[in-house]
């Protein structure tokens, strides 16, 4: 490999505004043909050349079994663009965009074939000048990660260590034992710092707003912990049912769907202490902290729950049960409420509520920071009787923003206090189209920012967090609720013993 | 969309227009506004130009706008609004057009911005001369203001440096392909190298944006870089010549994007974008603050 100037000796690359990636790079995704391929990582592919982000020198391999050539390829590709992209094809930028894909044929358990690969891959290397940095995309069913890790490392695709990354999707492991042996096989072709664990939720815009929200406000960080927060709850809901997917989610059920990584990646975000510097190791040393004192979930603080038939939003659908592929006696869970107990200083003492479940009555991903209420009220109670305790509530999809709910004096001619919300809406301030998730993601795995990505230790911790439940809830039944309703009645409860109770989203 | 006009009314009437238009859309609409935008028009040109401009902007970035034009009489002001589109989800933008006194405007510009919130000055054609008040009371109001050196020159607009901070020129950020382009072609070590050796630029293109491309490459690399340039409407060619080598990034036709190459390097496609000015506008709202590399280009440029 030739050598190559860091951008910083590049007097010229001051100040340039872009802000993409410039270092040359090579981007092999494995399983190219594969449904993610398809509908998010060629889009987003699209989506970053088009807006100028891509190094000048970039190439994309397309990995998988099926025979085709690059033509082909450029032909797939074009396809999986147009019906899944954010933006329409442009077609003048098109012949320059597909030169840079590539396909090469193989499969993953045969070691030639990463041979190969690492020619073809060398070959392009040196057609872009030589130096690139690799990223490998394993856009696969997990079962094949340990094979192609393998052969990544057999090939010597996984050298230089300061140019190769590899990417993998969830799920990382399916327990603590199986994600410690995947990341043992992992960490036999590379090292932690190679790694790239993709959580899409992390990428989302409004997920990332919550560092600003916290980090970059001086009015909030203060009140931020057990002297004023009551607790918090944080909601993922989704409207829809398992789908055609029953055969993956009778193994996986809701814990380790949602809960494991998503969720407790979100919780992270609002209990972590402010990281030094809003870069890769300290952000993800504060996560993981935070994580580290988090209880394990425990069955007497949790329920869990199974779909019934039902409306949502007017349509009336089927029970779990019934559903193709699910077995008559299926026990998998599709909801669950639980408590979390944080044990240290910032939040002691200060409950995190958590929900996610399928078949609810709409989808809202949402974090609501309920604070504690004032210590003394010099109203009459009729006058306050409708004021409710001041809530914060971080709302990351769909109708994404933050709502503030503080009392306010109702123009009325006796003084009665209400709840009113002061609204802010993501989408009215900032009305220019947002990137999607596996944009930013797929940019920052090409520039080597592994900021928004989950580092093994918060992987294993949060196993550790899950395992105990799952492991109690191999037997029993879960509670039924009715499709379109929040969840069993038995999540109400579980608020409702501590004195409290759930938020309609 | 749906735009809602008021007549002719006086400065201190706008506010009570402006919610009386908030009041009257018939259905919810969310007042949103992230921007004041104060556009400064010298003739019926530049009025139609600002019209057409902020119809592209205010889809993307809620703002109160301003337009400002002189006229021999007291300041009157006639406001609309617009809200309601499908991709605006029912945001709310406000349009302030004030006529009057030249000496009077910058009063009723302060008299009607939103509070707290940053305001651009897009200031169209040419720069009025050194020491003029008015300008100087505008450039006192402003968080950034945004010239055009292709209407204005590159003199007036180094003059106007001086006075506001975090002034950002439209010619500038026309050239910014180009300089993404060209300094990619040098992040080689072996290119690099020939980059020290950089001695004169050819472009084709407009007479001030080809002086600030060299007075970028002058203030980046700290030493002199001749300059020859062939006029042309827009940007198309620019050739390198560092020693015997020459590097060279050229538009491929009337097309958007063209073609860079140089010793060591396989021709490659980029992308070369003329945008419009609304789109051009439209990015430097989500700026603030100076921008180094400019006002060094700029300093390079006008010595030259």
């Amino acid at each position: 490999m030739s050598q190559r100037a860091r951008p910083e000796d590049n007097p010229l690359r001051e100040g340039l505004r872009v802000g993409g990636a410039s270092e040359p790079a090579l981007f092999t995704i494995f399983g190219a043909t594969g449904d993610l391929a398809q509908r998010k990582l060629l889009p987003a592919i699209y989506n970053l050349a088009k807006r100028g982000l891509l190094p000048p020198r970039f190439g994309v391999v397309g990995y998988a079994r099926t025979h085709m050539g690059d033509d082909a390829f450029r032909r797939f590709a074009k396809a999986a663009i147009e019906a899944h992209s954010r933006t329409p094809i442009d077609e003048r930028f098109w012949p320059a965009f597909a030169s840079m894909l590539h396909y090469h044929a193989g499969g993953f358990d045969d070691s030639a074939h990463f041979h190969a690969l690492a020619r073809t891959v060398d070959g392009l290397d040196e057609q872009i000048g030589g130096g690139a940095h690799r990223v490998f995309y394993l856009s696969t069913p997990s079962s094949f990660f340990p094979v192609i890790v393998k052969g990544l490392g057999a090939a010597k695709l996984n050298r230089p260590t300061a140019l190769v990354r590899v990417v993998i999707e969830k799920p990382f492991g399916d327990d603590l034992q199986s994600a410690r042996a995947l990341a043992e096989t992992v960490h036999r072709s590379f090292h932690e710092r190679q790694v790239y664990r993709i959580d899409h939720y992390l990428g989302k815009e409004t997920v990332q707003n919550i560092y600003a929200f916290r980090f970059a406000n001086a009015i909030f960080e203060p009140i931020w912990s057990n002297s004023y927060v009551d607790h918090v709850q944080i909601t993922v809901a989704e409207s829809l049912g398992v789908e055609h997917r029953a055969a993956f989610y009778e193994e996986t059920g809701v814990v380790r769907d949602i809960v494991q990584n998503h969720l407790l990646q979100v919780m992270a975000l609002v209990a972590m202490e402010p990281p030094a510097a809003f870069e890769a190791e300290s952000v993800r040393d504060e996560k993981a902290k935070a994580l580290r004192a988090t209880r394990p979930l425990v069955f007497s603080d949790s329920v869990r729950g199974q779909y019934g038939s039902g409306y949502v939003a007017g349509e009336e659908v089927l029970d779990y049960h019934q559903e193709p592929k699910v077995p008559a006696d299926s026990n998998t869970p599709t909801y669950i409420a639980a408590k979390l107990e944080i044990d240290n200083w910032r939040w002691a003492g200060t409950p995190f509520y958590i929900r996610t479940g399928k078949r609810l009555a709409k989808r809202v991903t949402e974090v609501a920071v309920q604070f504690k209420r004032p210590p003394h009220l010099p109203f009459s109670r009729e006058a306050a009787e409708h004021l409710e305790a001041n809530s914060l509530v971080l709302r990351i999809q769909p109708d994404e923003g933050i709502s503030l709910r503080f009392g306010a004096k109702a123009p009325t001619p006796t003084l009665s206090i209400r709840s009113v919300n002061m609204d802010f809406q993501y989408g009215s301030s900032f009305l220019a189209d947002v990137p999607e998730a596996y944009e930013t993601l797929l940019l920052d795995a090409i520039r080597g920012d592994s900021t928004l990505f989950t580092r093994q230790d918060s992987v294993e911790r949060s196993w550790e967090i899950c395992d105990p439940l799952i492991e109690q809830w191999q037997t029993g039944q879960p509670q039924a609720y009715a499709s379109g309703s929040w969840g069993p009645d038995a999540a109400d409860e579980l608020l409702a013993r501590d004195g409290r109770r759930w938020r309609r989203p | 969309m749906s735009r809602h006009q008021s007549g002719w009314i006086d400065v201190g009437e706008v506010e009570r227009a402006l919610a009386a238009l908030r009041a009257g859309e018939g259905h919810p609409s969310v007042r949103a506004t992230t921007l004041n935008l104060v556009v400064r028009c010298g003739n019926a040109e530049h009025l139609k130009t600002a019209n057409r401009v902020l119809d592209r902007i205010g889809s993307s970035r809620p703002l109160r706008a301003m337009i400002v034009m002189p006229a021999t009489r007291t300041p009157r002001a006639r406001v609309s609004s617009d809200s309601g589109d499908d991709h605006r989800r029912g945001v709310f933008n406000e349009l302030v057009e004030l006529r009057g006194n030249r000496v009077a405007l910058p009063s009723s510009v302060t008299s009607l911005l939103v509070a707290d919130l940053p305001v651009f000055l897009w200031w169209q054609g040419e720069l009025p001369p050194e020491g003029d008040a008015v300008l100087e009371e505008m450039i006192e109001l402003t968080t950034r203001m945004i010239v055009d050196s292709d209407q204005a020159g590159i003199d007036a607009v180094a003059r106007v440096d001086a006075l506001a901070t975090g002034l950002v020129d439209l010619a500038w950020v026309r050239t910014g392909p180009w300089r993404e382009a060209i300094a990619a072609l040098f992040d080689g070590r072996s290119q690099r190298k020939l980059l020290d050796h950089l001695v004169a630029i050819e472009v084709s293109g407009p007479r001030n944006q080809s002086a600030l491309l060299a007075g970028w490459l002058r203030s980046r690399l700290g030493r002199e870089v001749g300059l020859d340039t062939r006029r042309a409407v827009r940007v198309n060619r620019v050739r390198l010549i560092c020693g015997d080598e020459s590097f060279l990034v050229e538009r491929s036709g009337r097309n958007e994007h063209g073609i860079a190459s140089g010793p060591g390097l396989a021709p490659r496609t980029v992308a070369l974008p003329s945008s419009a000015v609304a789109l051009l506008l439209a990015g430097e709202l989500d700026r603030l603050g100076a921008e180094r590399p400019f006002e060094d280009a700029l300093a390079e440029a006008q010595a030259a």
